[in-house]
């Protein structure tokens, strides 16, 4: 922009009194004028990212300014998105200038919790000095690395440091992992990967108390194929019926609010399947070709076995089913009803926290109503995920060092004994650091994850982390782990850095984006990704040579070659020449778009996303990879890892006791969940519920003010924490609307505010995840471990209310 | 000359607020903090209202999303003394912060509430931040502006590239994010665009018609049927 001086003067006489941004300062309009560089309109360059403030995976255009980030909006070509956001996503503005984040390494100087700062060397030769020593002395696999939530190349990075440094403890620890499919899904389908929700397509949509519209998998996306269900040019308005014990956003915007008593979802799910088979309204004709054990049926020595059928009539009577889940039996008829005349109709029964003590029969009683109605491989229905064509990395070179490290069974015996179905078990980890079982941990890596914060067993994790000797924290801020840290290596935040996300869950195309830095790092931090191939290098040998990549963007180059190379798929473009794209692959034909692989990463980097919409497989058999090539209803995969659990440890071994012991009988691997006995309401007579706000990205966001200040509006509150009890409850209590309570479980107690909110069963109360610090409903949760996710059970605590 | 309006989807909007996050960061609209917050100075050019259950208190019906609705006739810009407030001829209520002389007049004039007082000088210097906006300094009026500036850059762009400004070139931040498509926004005086189309829609209803303010916000409210209208 050029400017006279003349009009700047009269631009100058004009705002007197004025302030303008210039070069993001505020500055008074006379002091401007002091420097007409100033004035000079910035470069402005929009760069393509991803946001990392939940599981979703969003793409992001990121407005900058001569280098300065001045803006976010939705990426209008990423398919996962298509150009909207949610709330969360503008807290990255915040995240990245927060005024709170390390400026650079930090070392332990004396006790832990005091630091001085040092220089990348320095702290990298210690890190790498400590790993070198404990190799030698052959004690690699006393090395654990914890990991949060993250997918990608960040993911391998890490799995490939293990192998290759020679230690089996990489540990997730995460509620939910979307990258994999769900236990009930895997033993029931016998699939691989997640299983993909047509929302957009379904007419019907019945959800048991997953947050659709709130915090599920992707919340933009959903809430994308929720507007199709409601509003679409072509068809009718779709319903949605959503069950759980509080009416929360989702359940508002929902048709119908079916509030159920925690932890019977189960129950319900086999009341819908006795009404539809009762009435004859499930689709008979998938039922008999492509499901196993739903009739009664005889095994290869004769043996006869019960049915889904004759099971579901006989247990879960309406009456029953209904006592049990306080689900009015005419509402359950209602439910069925509908499922079985509007297709094509969906199923939704998958979320972070676990149903109740029987997580997995619960999920498999959901699972198949799905095969019920037939949704199975249709569109609007459930569709498998397809794969990334990745380039397959080269095999990771392990020395003597790594085999023996391997060879070590795991610090918190995922994979095994009781855990023998969970991928990992951070449940269990401070109690097995604590006692040293099976060996004690020497190093501890804590990589995008604040256990020390809000996991339920932080109080005992605090004490197992003074046991570690050696703790390496990669957080971007001194947060409750990080300050726990002999080392801290900040890591950039995503606005600073190369990477990617392989986000395929939901709508079953299969999609991966690429970021490249949109910000120039403001302090001096490091891309973690960068600092393990810094480490993998110094410490040498076949560990180098199995991370040689000198930075982590020649990684995701070499990774991305392989979609460049698998003549299918294509970068994300502009609908018009999508569409033409679909339409002819569709056909057959499949036109390169790029005349070389520089070019494609070029387009890659500029677009943000490669996907692959056309080959959703949308066919039934391609669903079915369970030994029966069936769904089935009795899982005989569930069945072949009993038996040999049983040839193993015998009868009475950990995982056979895990999963309720064999008494069960066949009970064990068809989808039915035990009526809970009555009980008496006792000491603690209320249900705690647990869940996660929208405007909560991942880690709390406490260093996010427009999230902490945006109101949950179904209870008018901001920046307080809160406790949601029914009207009714409040008055038998004397509690008035905002008034201080003490919420008790026989584990702790939290002080927090009221808010009286009729939209919940009065017998339950509702506590968000808030994240960061202050009281936690994770400081009421007893530590009981769901076996086969490795987490906590987090809605199946009693407590009670006392005025404070 | 164009009508700018907006029409809102009440059976699309999920009430994520993503439209108050966008306009936040948009406008530079900072977080005033717990204390401030208590006094109900929080600024939200854009808010999620709910509306309850008849006869069923605290029985959330539904969501709806209040910008500065942009009256037709506004009643907060004849209450001004100073011209601080006025319609537009594309009808968008301006407003100007070197003008405002902080009566709040027109805060007690709007029946939506859409305006909001800058008590301290909330807005820090900080990056981050939108340099297309103006600043506000303590003791002015602000408010939902249909991101004037917006309209501002594209009408430039199609200054410079010698065409005339195209349909959909100019949205506001909270339609540009919102994830269930609920907020149209667009030239009402063109009678084939979208918002056009959807303001003639069945649905549509403006909240108190009946004061005869004319706003330029449309909600569409829920309800079966077929199609976007």
């Amino acid at each position: 922009m050029r400017v006279t001086r003349r009009g700047f003067l009269q631009v100058l006489g004009g705002t007197a009194t004025g302030a303008a941004l210039i070069k993001q300062r505020l500055v008074k309009a006379e002091d401007a004028g002091q420097d007409l560089n100033k004035w000079a309109t910035p470069e402005e360059v929009v760069v393509p990212s991803i946001c990392q403030q939940c599981p979703g995976g969003c793409g992001l255009l990121v407005r900058t300014l001569d280098g300065e980030v001045a803006g976010i909006s939705g990426n209008p070509l990423h398919p996962i998105n298509r150009g909207t956001l949610c709330p969360k996503a503008f807290g990255g503005l915040q995240l990245l200038y927060d005024s709170n984040r390390l400026k650079g390494p930090l070392a332990r100087d004396g006790e832990r919790g005091r630091f001085r700062p040092v220089e990348w060397d320095e702290a990298l030769s210690m890190v790498t000095a400590r790993l070198s020593d404990l190799r030698a002395k052959a004690l690699a696999h006393t090395v654990a690395i914890l990991g949060g939530q993250y997918r990608g190349y960040r993911d391998t990075l890490w799995k490939r440091f293990a192998q290759a440094y020679g230690t089996p403890n990489y540990i997730r620890v995460r509620c939910l992992p979307p990258e994999k499919p769900a236990l009930a899904h895997r033993l029931m389908q016998g699939v691989t990967t997640p299983l993909g929700y047509d929302l957009g397509e379904a007419q019907f949509i019945l959800s048991f108390g997953a947050g659709l519209l709130e915090a599920w998998l992707g919340p933009v996306h959903a809430s994308q194929a929720f507007a199709r269900l409601r509003r679409s040019e072509e068809r009718p308005r779709g319903r949605f019926v959503q069950v759980d014990p509080r009416r929360s956003p989702t359940a508002i915007k929902a048709d119908r609010w079916v509030p159920i008593v925690p932890g019977t979802d189960g129950i319900l799910a086999l009341g819908i399947a006795n009404a539809l088979i009762r009435e004859g309204l499930h689709d008979k004709e998938f039922v008999e070709e492509h499901t196993f054990g739903f009739e009664d049926w005889r095994d290869q020595r004769g043996e006869p076995h019960e049915g889904f059928k004759d099971l579901v009539l006989r247990e879960y009577g309406l009456l029953t089913v209904s006592a049990a889940t306080g689900v009015p039996v005419k509402t359950i008829l209602e439910i069925a009803r509908d499922l079985g005349t509007i297709k094509p109709a969906l199923i939704i029964g998958e979320r972070g926290p676990a149903y109740g003590p029987d997580d997995l029969h619960t999920r498999m009683a959901i699972h198949s109503l799905n095969a019920l109605v037939g949704s199975i491989g249709v569109r609007g229905g459930l569709l498998i995920q397809g794969d990334l064509p990745l380039a397959p990395l080269s095999p990771v070179k392990q020395d003597e060092g790594a085999q023996r490290g391997l060879g070590q069974a795991r610090i918190d015996g995922a994979g095994r004994g009781e855990y023998l179905l969970a991928s990992d078990a951070p449940q269990v980890l401070a109690e097995r650091i604590l006692s040293a079982n099976p060996y004690p941990i020497n190093a501890l890596f804590l990589f995008a994850t604040n256990p020390l914060a809000n996991h339920p067993t932080k109080a005992e994790l605090a004490r197992a982390f003074d046991r570690v000797p050696f703790i390496v924290s990669f957080s971007p801020f001194l947060d409750e782990s990080s300050s726990m840290a002999d080392l801290i290596l900040p890591d950039h935040t995503y606005l600073e850095r190369w990477q990617d996300d392989q986000v395929t869950h939901l709508a079953g195309f299969t999609c991966f984006s690429l970021a490249r830095p949109a910000a120039t790092p403001l302090h001096q931090t490091r891309n973690t990704a960068d600092v393990v191939l810094q480490l993998a290098k110094a410490l040498g040998g076949s560990i180098a040579q199995s991370l040689r990549w000198e930075k982590f963007d020649d990684l995701l180059r070499a990774g991305a070659r392989g979609l460049y190379e698998a003549r299918r798929g294509y970068v994300v473009s502009p609908y018009a020449e999508e569409s033409l794209r679909k339409i002819l692959e569709r056909q057959g034909y499949w036109i390169p778009e790029f005349k070389s692989f520089d070019d494609f990463w070029e387009a890659l980097g500029k677009r943000g996303a490669w996907w692959d919409p056309t080959v959703l497989p949308v066919s039934r058999e391609a669903l079915h990879t369970t030994p029966s090539r069936k769904f089935e209803f009795y899982s005989t995969g569930l069945k072949r890892l009993v038996d040999e659990a049983v040839k193993r440890e015998g009868k009475t071994g950990s995982f056979v006791r895990a999963l309720g012991g064999q008494d069960r009988g066949d009970l064990l691997f068809l989808p039915a969940v035990a009526v809970p006995s009555a009980q008496e309401p006792g000491e603690f007579p209320l249900r705690l519920n647990t869940y996660r706000l929208m405007s909560r990205p991942t880690g709390g966001g406490k260093n996010q003010p427009w999230l902490l200040e945006q109101p949950a509006v179904h209870v008018r509150m901001t920046w307080e924490r809160w406790v949601e009890i029914h009207p009714k409850t409040a008055a038998g209590l004397g509690v008035k609307d905002e008034e201080w309570v003490w919420v008790e479980s026989a584990k702790g107690r939290i002080r927090l505010r009221a808010k009286l909110y009729a939209g919940t069963r009065p017998d339950v109360v509702h506590i968000p995840l808030f994240g960061g610090e202050g009281p936690s409903a994770n400081d009421l949760i007893a530590n009981e471990v769901d076996p086969f996710r490795g987490f906590g059970l987090l809605n199946t605590t009693r407590v009670r209310i006392r005025k404070a | 000359m164009a009508l700018w309006g907006m029409v809102i989807d009440l059976d699309r909007c999920t009430g994520c607020q993503a439209c108050v996050m966008a306009c936040k960061a948009e406008n530079n609209v900072p977080a005033v903090g717990a204390g401030e917050a208590v006094r109900g100075r929080i600024i939200s050019w854009m808010q999620v209202l709910t509306e309850e259950e008849e006869g069923h208190p605290g029985e959330i019906k539904r969501f709806m999303p209040r910008p500065c609705l942009h009256c037709d006739d506004p009643p907060c810009t004849k209450v001004c003394p100073v011209y601080a407030t006025y319609r537009n001829p594309e009808g968008i209520v301006t407003q100007i912060y070197a003008r405002c002389i902080g009566c709040r007049f027109c805060m007690a004039a709007c029946p939506y509430n859409a305006k909001y007082f800058n008590w301290r000088r909330y807005q820090k210097e900080a990056p981050g931040q939108n340099p297309d906006v103006s600043v506000r300094p303590k003791g002015v009026v602000e408010k939902c502006t249909f991101c004037h500036h917006r309209l501002q850059k594209a009408r430039d762009r199609a200054r410079v590239e010698g065409r005339e400004l195209a349909p959909g070139e100019y949205i506001t931040a909270c339609a540009e994010a919102c994830p269930a498509r609920a907020i149209v926004f667009g030239d009402l005086s063109d009678p084939g665009s979208d918002v056009a189309r959807l303001a003639r829609s069945p649905r549509a209803f403006r909240l108190q018609e009946e004061l005869g303010t004319k706003p330029k916000v449309i909600y569409l409210t829920e309800g079966e049927g077929h199609g976007r209208a």
